[in-house]
């Protein structure tokens, strides 16, 4: 099942919350890749708020190299946000840093790709 | 048991430039300031003890080369890096002068980790027996061919020890110099095997050059099997894991992060990080180490601690 997404003007952010790990990662990269079609050039831009999210392994880092390459190519846009401290140093030591841009919040996230998302955001 | 580390460098053999070695002696004067040392053995103890390791030390630099040391007068060594060399002098001295029998278990035929076997003066030497183990059915061909012309100026045929050939099953156990011994198929370039000793019901896992693209479930979980309850795993951590699966993917090597990730769930006690990167200096490894401690600590729950530490050339581990 996708993941539920709210959209703003160009710009869809999808929660990502829970406990990702090899267990699940599967179910993750289903609930993503329904989302990899419209993020593209001139598509969608995609925000992963992972305020919600307690935890990821390698396997979950793994879905999220898995969606990057498949959106890249095309010019998808895709940055994460609001990451939790724990999160946030998984993603220092693995180096996954340096893969994504990474906001402090989804505002932040919205203002750095799209200023008609930032006026849809702060319409409500 | 115990796990004896001749060479844990990844692809290629690496030494320490002049200026590397006088940055380490600046940073020890530096923090040997005011101190005074009686002589050479209370200067050494101070900088075993109160030095960085990247500073008093170094990670070393031959390539893949451990000796698991078992009660008995045989030998076992995993794979023939460069640091088979100086196993050979140091099996021969403990031998003083009497013949050896030798167990060398074999990750796979990439040219770092065979590329000590022609300077493994026990194989010169008649009445040494050599038993080498390995997954490949073409294991004699590689080390006959790294020694044939003009690659090298002694043919394999020169050598008077007994050398001898085993393709061995994986997934079936073997009793081999007191230990037992079990291979498992890894996916590396040409494939490549890690190898599992048990000894009075102690295990240790020698797992190198083995990529885990982490795609499958079940091929996760066959490695969690394979590492099961092991006091020691040592275990290919050349690439950071952002690396591993994305421009080095398919390159055929893992990470810190799936390290600890599978050591936790197989409940292993000691994770051993291998094959390092030659590009890395000592600064970087020692930087490596205390990530992957850090994260096991924030990815350890309920779980015991899981002990870490960077190989070195001359790392003792008991098991």
């Amino acid at each position: 099942m996708p993941l539920p997404a709210t959209r703003y003007a160009d710009v869809l952010v999808l929660p990502v919350s829970g406990h990702i790990d090899h267990l699940v990662s599967d179910t993750f990269l289903a609930d993503l890749m329904p989302y990899a079609e419209s993020c593209r050039s001139g598509g969608d831009a995609l925000v992963l708020d992972m305020a919600g999210l307690e935890y990821i392994s390698s396997a979950g880092l793994r879905v999220l190299m898995q969606f990057s390459k498949k959106v890249r190519p095309a010019g998808g846009r895709v940055v994460i946000a609001s990451m939790q401290k724990m999160v946030r140093e998984v993603f220092d030591i693995t180096k996954f840093t340096a893969l994504f841009p990474i906001y402090e919040n989804t505002p932040a996230a919205l203002a750095a790709l799209s200023p008609a998302a930032v006026r849809a955001h702060a319409a409500g | 048991m115990k796990l004896r580390f001749w060479g844990t460098r990844g692809s290629l053999p690496v030494a320490l430039t002049a200026a590397d070695v006088r940055v380490k002696l600046a940073r020890a004067l530096v923090a040997a300031q005011g101190r005074n040392f009686a002589d050479e053995a209370h200067a050494m103890a101070w900088l075993q003890a109160d030095l960085p390791f990247a500073v008093g030390g170094t990670y070393g630099g031959h390539s893949s080369c451990v000796q698991v040391v078992c009660p008995g007068e045989e030998f076992i060594v995993c794979d023939a890096g460069s640091g088979l060399r100086p196993f050979g002098g140091h099996a021969m001295a403990a031998r003083a002068g009497k013949p050896g029998v030798y167990h060398l278990f074999m990750s796979h035929l990439h040219w770092d980790h065979i590329m000590g076997f022609p300077f493994f003066t026990p194989a010169y030497i008649p009445g040494n027996i050599i038993n080498i183990y390995g997954g490949h059915a073409d294991l004699e061909h590689a080390f006959r061919r790294q020694q044939a012309v003009p690659s090298f100026p002694v043919d394999f045929d020169l050598l008077r020890a007994d050398i001898r050939f085993h393709t061995l099953e994986p997934g079936r156990d073997y009793d081999i110099a007191g230990c037992r011994v079990r291979c498992k198929l890894q996916m590396h370039a040409g494939d490549s095997y890690g190898w599992r000793f048990e000894h009075a019901g102690r295990a240790a896992v020698y797992s190198t050059d083995s990529e885990h693209k982490l795609e499958h479930l079940d091929t996760t979980l066959s490695f969690v099997e394979f590492f099961r309850d092991a006091k020691v795993v040592v275990f290919d951590a050349m690439y950071s894991l952002a690396d591993a699966i994305s421009v080095k993917e398919d390159w055929g090597h893992s990470s810190n992060v799936i390290g600890v990730e599978l050591a936790q769930l197989a409940g292993v006690e000691h994770l051993v990080l291998f094959h390092h990167e030659p590009v890395f200096g000592d600064e970087r490894l020692a930087t490596i180490e205390a990530e992957t401690r850090r994260f096991e600590e924030i990815t350890r729950n309920e779980r015991p601690a899981l002990k870490i530490s960077a190989a070195w050339d001359g790392l003792e581990i008991d098991v």
